[in-house]
């Protein structure tokens, strides 16, 4: 069950960030930018809601240093 | 200027006379700013609701405290308090344990936030803990302030005393007569395990690995003033280590589940990003940008007690707004 919650658990995390970058396909594409940030925003708050463990808040820190240190400033939707 | 970019991208559809665009765009922000100022604002009673479902004993924490009366008692200075006692206690710590499977160990824990605390002398300093044991087969909690000597009561034994942002964790065993016994300690030191039961070491291990069952958090708030957050949070633990034997499961647990427990808080994390998706479906990436920003703000001046998760989220919405691509 411990598994089975831990499934569930990552795919609401991992799906509103894919439904995200999916809802820019009419315009955008996939994108990698509105993905990227939307999945450490859910990270952090499944971590501030208690849904994951206090140390996963590496991956949003992991994240955003590499958004920030990106090529160009669009280069992520590309 | 990415600012401008959404101004400029809202401003060039709109005075392109585009009627289906122009129509799309008030259209959108008209449903997200009600679903924003709506779903979100009720998303606590949306979350309660689900507890209440699968913990039907459970008393809802949705219930406001009485501020007001609290006020006419006479202690100004102290909104929250009324004769010394803290006037939320029964809305949202007193709580239910009747479906608490027994022998099983539960990891409890509260959270005094110092962020917004405009009243920082009214409640750190007077705030203590009390664990009793009903023979009805509730489990109790109360909070109870004091002026002086701070200090957390657990089945009468004092422990630390008790500050800000942080975490006091105190383990509450349900045995088959439902008795509870529990130890203290304090996140910031360790662990520091105080036992007050020596004839229930199972109080004083630390399981590793557990499960989160969410039954809610107490914001006590007045008015415009958010002052201060305190959760209490009941934790099943799943592994028993350095244990002579696993608990002996006589119950049915038929009704709820792991999966039960993530639902609640799948829900607040799904209803904070439905607004931000359609901004996001409507305008591209600065509807994305102006939602993720609106709902994060609203989330901070609504719900936020931990400065990390505030800074890490505008820290993700600043870089993307930096390095997004707007085009």
């Amino acid at each position: 069950m411990i598994i089975t919650g831990w499934v569930v658990s990552i795919i609401v995390v991992m799906g509103i960030p894919l439904a995200l970058s999916a809802s820019g396909l009419r315009r955008n594409g996939f994108d990698m930018a509105i993905f990227l940030c939307s999945l450490s925003m859910t990270l952090t708050y499944a971590i501030y809601i208690g849904l994951f463990p206090s140390y996963i808040i590496v991956l949003p820190v992991f994240i955003i240093i590499l958004m920030f240190f990106s090529s160009s400033g669009s280069g992520l939707s590309e | 200027m990415e600012i401008i970019n959404i101004l400029d991208y809202i401003r060039v559809h709109m005075e392109a006379g585009n009627k289906k665009i122009r129509r799309r765009i008030v259209i959108f922000a008209i449903l997200s700013v009600s679903i924003m100022l709506s779903g979100f604002c009720l998303v606590d009673s949306v979350t309660a609701a689900n507890t209440t479902k699968f913990y039907s004993t459970f008393e809802s924490v949705s219930d406001e405290p009485d501020w007001t009366r609290a006020r006419s008692d006479g202690d100004t200075d102290h909104p929250y308090m009324s004769n010394g006692l803290l006037t939320t206690s029964r809305s949202g710590i007193y709580r239910s344990a009747s479906w608490l499977p027994h022998n099983y160990t539960y990891q409890c824990s509260f959270f005094i936030s110092s962020i917004n605390s405009e009243y920082n002398d009214g409640l750190a300093t007077l705030l203590s803990v009390y664990q009793n044991t009903i023979s009805s087969g509730m489990f109790e909690v109360q909070v109870q302030v004091s002026n002086s000597a701070p200090r957390i009561y657990v089945s009468g034994y004092a422990s630390n005393a008790l500050t800000y942002d942080h975490t006091y964790i105190f383990n509450m065993t349900v045995s088959n007569n439902r008795t509870c016994t529990a130890s203290v300690w304090s996140s910031t030191t360790g662990l520091n395990v105080i036992c007050t039961d020596s004839h229930n070491p199972a109080s004083c291990v630390v399981y590793p690995n557990y499960q989160y069952i969410f039954i809610g958090s107490l914001t006590m708030q007045s008015g415009k003033a958010k002052a201060h957050n305190l959760f209490f949070n009941f934790v099943k633990l799943d592994y028993w280590s350095g244990w002579d034997s696993p608990p002996v499961t006589g119950y049915d647990n038929s009704s709820w589940s792991d999966i039960d427990a993530n639902l609640g808080v799948s829900v607040k994390l799904i209803v904070f990003f439905i607004p931000i998706l359609i901004l996001a479906w409507s305008f591209g990436k600065p509807g994305f940008l102006l939602g993720s920003g609106l709902m994060s703000i609203i989330w901070v001046f609504n719900d936020a007690s931990f400065m990390w998760a505030s800074i890490m989220m505008f820290a993700s919405i600043g870089v993307f707004a930096y390095r997004g691509g707007l085009e």
